[in-house]
């Protein structure tokens, strides 16, 4: 199998608390992998780690193969809160990570704004964040992540915030365009359901580390037997 | 958030200051008080339009010291949050001296500043700078502190520099603060400058104050005591234009 990013042997202790050690994560390129598990496990932790701005004690990050632990702005990182500037409009905030890559302004405003259309956003460049839904916000976010950069993406409880009835239509929306770009994608997330319907491979974090694949998902998969198997087995493990 | 004013939130303290000055005028046309005492709002208005180019040439002065001072203060404030941003051991060292700055009273230190620095423009300048630095610095201070460290994680995650990450957060984060502590200082701006220039002075508003108060030009000295409200006035009116320009997002 082909890995775009791995993590291997990452450990991590916040004062006397070990949160993990010895913990090995494998993206495949183009796929989707989930990180389940009750809230304070550790999730976020190792998404930091995973995306350079948090060292591990031990343990190494790779990102086609070269070394990137501890070294932020090669792969992208969505946290928890969208964490859209107020005082920028939408269009600058997507634009942000050209802008700190050097690309001038305007230029990377023009850049970024070729993939309003496809992210469902258009007509809103000029607007302020504040002035957007939740479910458009978190759209905005993931342009921005996916502008700063195109192969790996990570993303903590994207969809947490969301109402249920916009967090589905968030879920398949972000099968369809994970698909169409080819993005690898590591996603946090405390439910099951999620996990199991965007996810390729999913790693349930409680006593210890477990990996379950999921190959061939037959559309609909949310209405099938093998999914509610898969759930059971995984509440079984948290 | 938007802030809409009611019509009543612009009308009642439009209503109160129509009447004092309706007992402005009862109070003079009646003589209950001597007209040499509290001169009526029209002896007032005509002392002020007959010493117009006088007092123009003053205005023109102490907006000036005003200006300067103030611009000063802004420029020092925000070289000392910066400096006091990044190294919290001298944010601790000098942020007590800061306050204690506040507790010396203007009028006191005015005689003081001219004694040392003379009757030019230097002692007034510093003593605006005195008066309005902290509230402006204070402003800057908790602005770049309001970052959310989340924030910053994600610069950080973009492979940002300390360089940018002070230019697309820090600072944007620091100028609502920087305009309330800004606007604080402008109030205390001219009047500063004012008191200065009535303790030693050879032009300016309180200098003119000072003169007519000597002839007992009464009139004239409630003349130059509304404008010297109406200017500070202005420089707020000015002050809030800039923050709307600046901040084009608060009103969304
Ligand atoms: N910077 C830190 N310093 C100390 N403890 C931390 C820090 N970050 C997280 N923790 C602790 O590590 C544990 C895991 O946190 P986190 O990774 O945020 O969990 P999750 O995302 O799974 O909810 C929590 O108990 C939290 O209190
Ligand atoms: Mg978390």
């Amino acid at each position: 199998m082909n890995y775009i990013l791995t993590a291997e042997g990452i450990s991590k202790t916040f004062d006397d608390k070990t949160i993990f050690s010895g913990l090995d994560i494998h993206l495949p390129e183009g796929k989707t992998v989930a990180l389940l598990g009750p809230s304070g496990i550790g999730k976020t932790t190792l998404m930091n780690i995973l995306s350079g701005v948090m060292l591990p004690d031990r343990g190494k990050v790779t990102l086609c193969g070269e070394d990137i632990t501890g070294k932020p702005g090669h792969i992208s990182y969505m946290q928890q809160k969208d964490l859209l500037l107020p005082y920028y409009t939408v269009l600058h905030n997507v634009a942000l990570p050209l802008i700190i890559k050097g690309v001038k302004k305007k230029e990377a405003m023009e850049r970024a704004r070729q993939y309003f259309d496809f992210f469902g956003l258009q007509g809103y460049e000029n607007k302020y964040p504040s002035e957007l839904s939740g479910g458009m916000r978190q759209r905005a976010a993931l342009l921005r992540t996916y502008i700063q950069s195109d192969k790996v993406v990570l993303l903590d409880e994207p969809f947490g915030a969301l109402d249920a009835v916009t967090r589905a239509k968030m879920q398949k929306w972000y099968l369809e365009i994970s698909k169409e770009l080819g993005l690898s994608t590591v996603i946090i997330t405390h439910d099951t359901d999620e996990a199991l319907i965007l996810a390729d491979k999913v790693y349930v974090m409680g006593e210890g580390l477990r990996v379950i694949d999921i190959e061939n998902k037959p559309d609909d998969f949310e209405l099938t037997e093998e999914f509610i198997r898969l759930k059971k087995e995984i509440v079984s493990l948290l | 958030m938007k802030k809409q004013k009611s019509i009543t939130d612009i009308l009642l303290p439009l209503g109160v200051f129509a009447l004092i000055a309706v007992l402005w005028f009862v109070i003079t046309g009646t003589e209950v008080v001597p007209g040499f005492l509290l001169p009526s709002p029209t002896k007032v208005a005509i002392a002020f339009v007959k010493d117009i180019p006088t007092i123009m040439g003053h205005t023109g002065y102490t907006i000036a010291e005003s200006v300067i001072g103030m611009g000063i203060s802004i420029v020092i404030a925000f070289f000392a949050a910066v400096i006091m941003d990044k190294f919290a051991c001298i944010k601790k060292a000098f942020y007590p001296l800061l306050v204690v700055t506040q507790t010396i009273p203007a009028i006191a230190i005015a005689p003081i500043l001219v004694l040392w620095f003379g009757f030019g423009i230097a002692p007034k300048v510093i003593l605006i700078v005195i008066v309005c630095f902290f509230p402006v610095a204070v402003g800057f201070l908790d602005g770049f502190a309001s970052v959310d460290a989340d924030e910053i994680k994600l610069l950080c995650s973009m492979g940002a520099n300390n360089i940018q990450i002070f230019r697309h957060l820090k600072l944007p984060r620091s100028l609502p603060h920087f305009f309330a502590g800004f606007k604080v200082s402008s109030s205390y701006c001219i009047v500063s400058a004012v008191i200065s220039e009535w303790l030693g002075g050879t032009n300016g508003l309180g200098v003119y104050l000072n003169r007519v108060r000597s002839s007992y030009d009464y009139d004239k000295m409630f003349a130059v005591i509304i404008l010297v409200s109406v200017l500070s006035l202005m420089v707020m009116a000015v002050i809030s234009v800039l923050e709307k320009k600046l901040m084009p997002y608060r009103d969304k």
